[in-house]
Formats: structure tokens, sequence, C-alpha cells
């Protein structure tokens, strides 16, 4: 085992002193990711060639609890970019307001209107839609809310829109739970669908929603928090206020979500959202798939190293010396994992610092869960290395793996969406790249379930693993 | 003396075509043995299942009484080997480089340390230990090149062209550190070249092997007295082809010529290195017969550029056996 180790070391050292392989392994994936992420992400602009993101708003909730149509706010604010008219004007009345921002809410340097081009998404659209034969009509009832929920996803499929967002009926209700200390606490939960073909877009709607939400939710705790002060202090005033005075309310409710209020702050919030920097978002979108482009590349001259070692006679030297094969082959393997390993480990690490010198603060872009950022990277790991010894035990010679191989990455690459453009997921999942680019994502926003993604890598990996390695160790021998 | 190396009918097939066919020889222990023939004759194959990189189709050989195919891992540690190729890797050190191949012999800690510092002492490279090896010369890396392959002190060690491509005194020093590891380590050196002056300036005994199989063994005085006392007649034709009928009246008419054979020029490549056309006759008493041979050469037509006499040599020998010059 020890010569495995060494082998396995011999292998690392060599790679990781050769300074062709770090520009590829290192500054490439850095420096592209790092260009997009200032490119589209930042570092002072003004404006950001993303914009006008076409996203179908559903409200489900257009009345609301008790008169408060929170549903309608949060539409208003994704179709106009804005509050509902007037409910501006009171901004200037409100308690700690900082200045600047007032009643348009910014993304990244940019308004919300310029960001996000909403629009409702109702039954009559929907209808349109199927009529012009742009989507093909849903099973359910058109009458019903389903139908017009599955219209929006078939348009969103299609690519009319990049995402759609979903307000349940019960949203006020449920922010409403929080204004007011006598209500039981209420849950309901808000959809984003989100278009595979475009996920950057997807992803930045689905931050921008959870940042409103936040908001709501800050503004509504801060609002009960009043309330409970006001009840304490003078028992007779909190009928009157709810049930009498809905503008008073609704100014109250206006001053602490609005942006550039600072009743409550958003680290608190249950909604988080943590990766609600565009550039933080670009860089965890396009430097997690680039780092997995050129892992590819690094887990490919890796194992085809050996045959570099066999034109330079280092292989037969180590051949010639008292050496089983299976050493020789397992050192090989542990070096090409170790080293696609340390490879993510540092790119991860180094555009966690980008993010952080655009951010002007610490950014931890990748979201605060470790453990399972780690056991991405593990995952991504393996199914890199179990590709690229698939590829070595497949073609023949290293000429034809070198052609075949880079031709083949670069097809993951645009697959999964290295290059900045995505593909529709139905094609899309065919890349492992789509799989642990996802995955990233998941976890920057802090939210969703990445067991799939782990196990489609990890059974990928292991499968090309098996495979590569019973075919690559038939042609060592020979 | 007891042998070190044996090689018993040694046979190698791919398919209908046999490369080495029942080879059987033996190397005494503290002998310097060379084994030539010509591109494609044997020589790597026949190596290569000896140091283990290929199994023999048929036959066994023994290193220090270790069977090659039965204990291939015990036969292993009395071989060292030194590549033609320069077998190192270019962005270590020259002494992280022999750290790695010392560990694939399994040695270790001080044991590994003083190994390394005694080769480097021996090919005098203490001094550019620490560098990479990219940044050496040809002859450096010759020699650092040597030093991976004595590393865990073999009882034996095959060098294959180690004089290739480098500077004649860069091959000096390393025809002499051949010596020196018969000399003072008792060590037994199996050699290759197509440089038949080294092999006659070292070899003890000489193997000649062509088509896969050995011709010729001997000492280079044995092997030279089968030839005769025959001179070999080189002449330079430029780009004159020399043609059968030419070729038989030399041989038919000249007084002591034994043969006469045209070698034409050919690319530049590893052992071809002839631009220029060579008419080689041997010929007993060569200077007396190179007047007759000029004039028939004029008689037809071909312009000879320069003439070189040789005394009798390994090339004669080999020339001798198989009525071709030794690279082509």
């Amino acid at each position: 085992m020890d010569k495995l180790w060494r082998i396995a070391l011999k292998d690392i050292r060599t790679r990781f002193t050769d300074r062709r392989l770090l520009l590829i392994m290192f500054a490439a994936p850095l420096a592209i990711a790092t260009i997009i992420g200032l490119a589209f992400g930042g570092l002072g602009r003004s404006s950001s060639p993303i914009s006008g993101i076409p996203v179908a708003v559903i409200n489900n909730d257009p009345t609301g609890a008790q008169g408060a149509a929170y549903g309608a706010m949060l539409a208003d604010l994704l179709t106009e970019g804005q509050l509902p008219a007037g409910t501006g004007a009171s901004m200037a009345t409100c308690p700690q307001v900082s200045g600047g921002a007032n009643d348009s809410s910014t993304v990244a340097s940019m308004t919300l209107a310029e960001l996000i081009h909403g629009s409702i998404f109702d039954a009559a659209q929907a209808q349109s839609l199927v009529a012009d034969k742009q989507i093909e009509p849903p099973s359910d009832n058109p009458d019903s809310p389903e139908y017009v929920e599955a219209a929006a996803k078939a348009a969103t499929d299609k690519g009319l829109y990049a995402a759609v967002v979903i307000i349940p009926a019960d949203f006020s209700k449920a922010l409403m739970s929080l204004a007011d200390p006598r209500l039981p606490p209420s849950k309901t939960t808000l959809s984003v669908y989100g278009n595979a073909g475009q996920s950057l877009a997807a992803g930045i709607v689905r931050s921008v929603v959870d940042s409103i939400t936040a908001q709501l939710v800050s503004g509504n705790i801060a609002i009960g928090a009043i309330m409970t002060v006001m009840t304490a202090q003078s028992p007779a005033a909190l009928p009157a206020t709810l049930g009498g005075s809905q503008a008073d309310i609704g100014k109250l409710f206006v001053c602490a979500f609005s942006p550039g209020s600072n009743l409550v702050g958003l680290a608190d919030m249950p909604v988080q959202a943590a990766s609600n920097n565009l550039a933080g978002t670009l860089l965890v979108t396009f430097g997690s798939a680039q780092a997995l482009f050129f892992a590819m590349f690094t887990a490919q001259n890796g194992i085809l190293s050996i045959y570099d070692e066999r034109r330079n006679w280092t292989l037969q030297r180590i051949l010639i010396s008292p050496t089983p094969r299976w050493n020789i082959l397992g050192g090989k393997l542990v070096g090409v994992l170790v080293s696609v390993l340390a490879q993510l480990v540092i790119l991860v690490v180094a555009l966690t610092v980008v993010g952080s010198l655009i951010e002007g603060r610490i950014a931890f872009i990748w979201g605060t869960d470790l453990a399972r950022l780690g056991l991405v990277l593990l995952a991504v790991g393996v199914a890199v290395s179990g590709l690229g010894i698939f590829l070595a035990g497949v073609l023949k010679g290293i000429e034809q793996a070198n052609t075949v191989g880079s031709v083949l990455n670069i097809a993951l690459g645009v697959l999964g969406g290295a290059f900045g453009f995505q593909l529709p997921r139905s094609i899309a999942q065919f890349s492992l790249i789509y799989w642990a680019r996802d995955a990233f994502d998941l976890l920057a926003a802090g939210r969703g379930d990445i067991s799939l993604n782990l196990l489609v890598l990890f059974v990928q990996g292991a499968v090309l693993f098996a495979i590569g390695l019973f075919l690559f160790n038939r042609k060592f021998e020979a | 003396m007891t042998s070190i190396l044996e090689v018993k009918n040694l046979v190698k097939k791919y398919g209908d075509l046999a490369a080495v066919k029942s080879i059987s020889f033996e190397i005494q222990k503290g002998e310097i043995f060379s084994l030539l023939g010509p591109n494609g004759a044997g020589k790597t194959t026949t190596i290569s299942m000896i140091s283990g990189l290929l199994a023999p189709t048929s036959g066994d050989a023994s290193i220090g009484g270790f069977s090659i195919t039965r204990q291939a891992l015990e036969a292993k540690r009395l071989l060292g080997v030194v590549p033609q190729e320069i077998a190192l890797y270019p962005t270590l050190t020259a002494r992280q480089n022999l750290e790695f191949f010392g560990r694939m012999y399994g040695l270790g800690g001080k044991e590994l340390t003083r190994r390394v510092d005694a080769m480097l002492d021996f090919v005098e490279l203490r001094d550019r230990q620490s560098d990479r090896i990219e940044t050496f010369s040809g002859g450096m890396k010759r020699r650092i090149n040597i030093a991976a392959g004595l590393l865990h002190d073999p009882q034996v060690i095959y060098m294959d062209e180690p004089t290739v491509g480098i500077d004649p005194q860069s091959r000096r020093r390393i025809l002499d550190t051949v010596k020196q590891l018969r000399e003072q380590r008792g060590m037994t050196v199996l050699y290759t070249t197509h440089l038949m002056e080294e092999a006659q300036e070292l070899s003890d005994r000489v193997g000649i092997i062509d088509h896969g199989e050995i011709i010729a063994l001997g000492t280079p005085g044995d092997l030279i007295l089968q030839v005769g006392e025959q001179d070999r007649l080189i002449f330079k034709v430029g780009q004159n082809a020399v043609s059968n009928a030419t070729l038989e009246k030399i041989r038919s008419s000249v007084e002591g010529v034994t043969n006469a054979i045209y070698d034409p020029p050919g690319e530049e490549g590893e052992n071809k290195t002839n631009l220029s056309g060579l008419m080689v006759v041997n010929a007993k008493r060569g200077r007396k017969a190179m007047p007759s041979v000029l004039r028939l050469a004029d008689e037809a037509g071909i312009q000879v550029e320069s003439v070189e006499v040789h005394e009798p040599d390994l090339e004669a020998v080999f020339l001798h056996l198989t009525g071709r010059a030794l690279r082509d």
C-alpha cells in the first residue's frame, strides 16, 4: 500500500508543479468565473446586461385576510417594480429610514423594474396561449387554479418565461399571523418554478422573491412587535387599529418591509436568502460550472498521464521495479481523485474570496452548510474522476483520448451551462455539470434538497469508475 | 565464475510472428555482456522479457536463481535498468526523482537518504540535487537516469544505449562509469548498443542477435577471428547507385575480396545516418585491393568521394555473418 500512496503523491506533486497544468486547473476557471461575475454582477456597475427577465406571476391571494392584500403587493413589486400606487409617499414618515432607497426596490444597483419584467398570468392568459397553440392544453379543469398553474409552467418550460411565481391563497393570512400576536402562527409556501434552460435567470427571480418575502416577514414581525407594545400600553387601541384603520396598518406595513427600512434585519428572517447579491449568484452558477468543466480535464489528464509515462518510459521503470501492477493503477486513481478534490476546494475558496471582494464584505457565496458543500464536492470528485477513467478505458491511445475527451468535455459543458447559456432541463440533465451546478445553486440559496443531485453524481461516478477500471486494467495488462 | 543471469529457450510470438525464437545465453557474475543487433532484431523484446515488462510465450529466464515468470518480484529486486530514454519526471528535482524510484524498490528512511546521497555523489551531481530535471543538460539527465537504475544496488544492471545523443565528454564519463560498476562494485552489466567500438571497449563477451536468434556469442576477440584477417573498405559514393553487376564484378575479379555490398543513402534517423551511399568491400589485404576496386568503380561511372580502411571489428563480424551492415 505504501507504494500506492507514493505513486499517488508523486502524481499530485508532478501535477501541482506543472505550471501549464496549474494554469488550466486554476487560473482559467477562476478568471472566466470572475470576469463573468464582474461583468454581469458588478463592482460598481449602475446597470447589468441581465435585465427584463420574463416572469409570470400567479396571484391566488387577491384579497387576503382581513383586507391586507400582501399577494397583490408582491405581484405589484414583480410586475411594476414598485409598491402599489400611493404607498410610496408614506415613506417620508417612516422611522429610521435610510436615505437613497425609496419606493423602488433595488437589486445589485439596478431597479427591480429593470431586472424583472413580470406579468400577471391568469386564466385568460392561459387560454390565450392554448388557443395560439403555444402550449399544449393542460389536463386540469380549465376553471381551476391548477389549470392556470399548469399552463404557466408549460409556458415556462417552452421558454416564454424564465420563471413563474405562484402566490398561494393563504399568503396574506400567513403573513398576518406574524403581525397579530392574537392569531395562531400559519405557514404557507410560495413557489418559484424555473426554466432549467434559463436557470441563471430563474435563480435571480428566486433570490428576488426570497428577498421580498423576507422583507414581508420582517415587516410583519415588526408590526407584531409594535402591536404587542401598543396592546400593553393601551389594550383598547388594538381592535381599533385592526378593525378601523386599514390605512394605518398598511402604512405601518410599508414602512416595515420597504427596502431601506432598518426595523428588522434580514439575517434573522425565517426565509433565508443566502446569496441575494447578483454577483455572488453568478459566481456560484458560472464558477461551479467552470470549476467542473476544468476539473473534467484534470481527471482525464490525470489518468491519461499513464500514456505519457509509457512514452517517457517512467511507467516501464516502475513496472520493472518490484511493484505490483494494482499499486500502480490504484496510485494513479487516488492521485486523480485527490487532485480533482483539491482543485475544486481551492476554486471554491478562491471564488469565495472573489465574491467577497466584489461585495465588499465576507460573503459565503456557496451557502453556510459546509457539511453538505463538502459532500457535493466529494460527489463531484467521484463523478469527474469516474468519467476520466471511463474515457481512458474506452478510447484507444492518448491522441484519440485527448481529442474525443476534449470534445466530450465541451459538449458536457455546453449541456451543463458552463458557457453562459443553458439548454432545457430535459437535455441539460444528461450532463454531470448540470447536477453539480444545481446542487451548488441550491446550497447557495440555502434551500432545497440535494439528495437527488448527490445520488446522480455518486452513482454516475461509481458506474463509470467500475466500467472504466475494468476496461483500462485490461488494456494496461496487454 | 557463477552465472547470475540465465536465459533458456526464450520465445515471444505475436500471432504467427516470432519476434524472439528460442534464445538462450548465460551471463556470469561480474561480467559486462553486450547484446548487439540491428533494429528489429529482437534485442528489446528479449530484454523486456528478462526485465518483466513482457511475458514470454515460452521459455524462462532467471536472475540470481529467481525465475522471471514464477518469482518475478524477487527477480526484479536484483535487476536495475537504465533505459535509453530519460525515464525521469522533468518537473521534479533530481533528489525527488531518485527518492521516488528508490521507494519503488522498497527503500525508505535513512537507508533511502544514504543511497540517494551516494548515487548523487557517484554521478557527481550532488550540488544540483534540488534542481528540476527539466533544467539539466542532456549529459546530466543521462547521469541521473543511470543513478535511478543503480539506487537499490542491484546485482545486474541493464543499460540500453546509454550514450545515445550526448556529447563525447559525457559519453566518456558514462563508459568509465560502466567500468567502475564492474571493477568497484562487482556488478554484472548487460549492455546494448549499436556502436561497435563501445561494445568492443567494454565487453567481456558479446552476443549478436538477428531475426530473433543469437547468431554469434563469444568474446570480441573470438568473434573477430571468425572473419579472419579481413579489412573492411568503405567507399563513399554519394548519390550514385552501385549495381549488382558491379558488385559481382568486384567480388569475382579483385584478388582477396570476399564480399561487397551496397548500402544506399538513407534518411537521417536513429541508426541510419548515412546521407551518402556506401559501397562496403571485405578483403584480405584491403589496401592492396583498393586500386582495383576504384578502377572498376570508375569504369561503372561511379564517382568515389572518399575511402576508409577499417581493421577487422565487430561490424565486420556482423557483415560477415549476415551479409548486411549492422546499422541497416
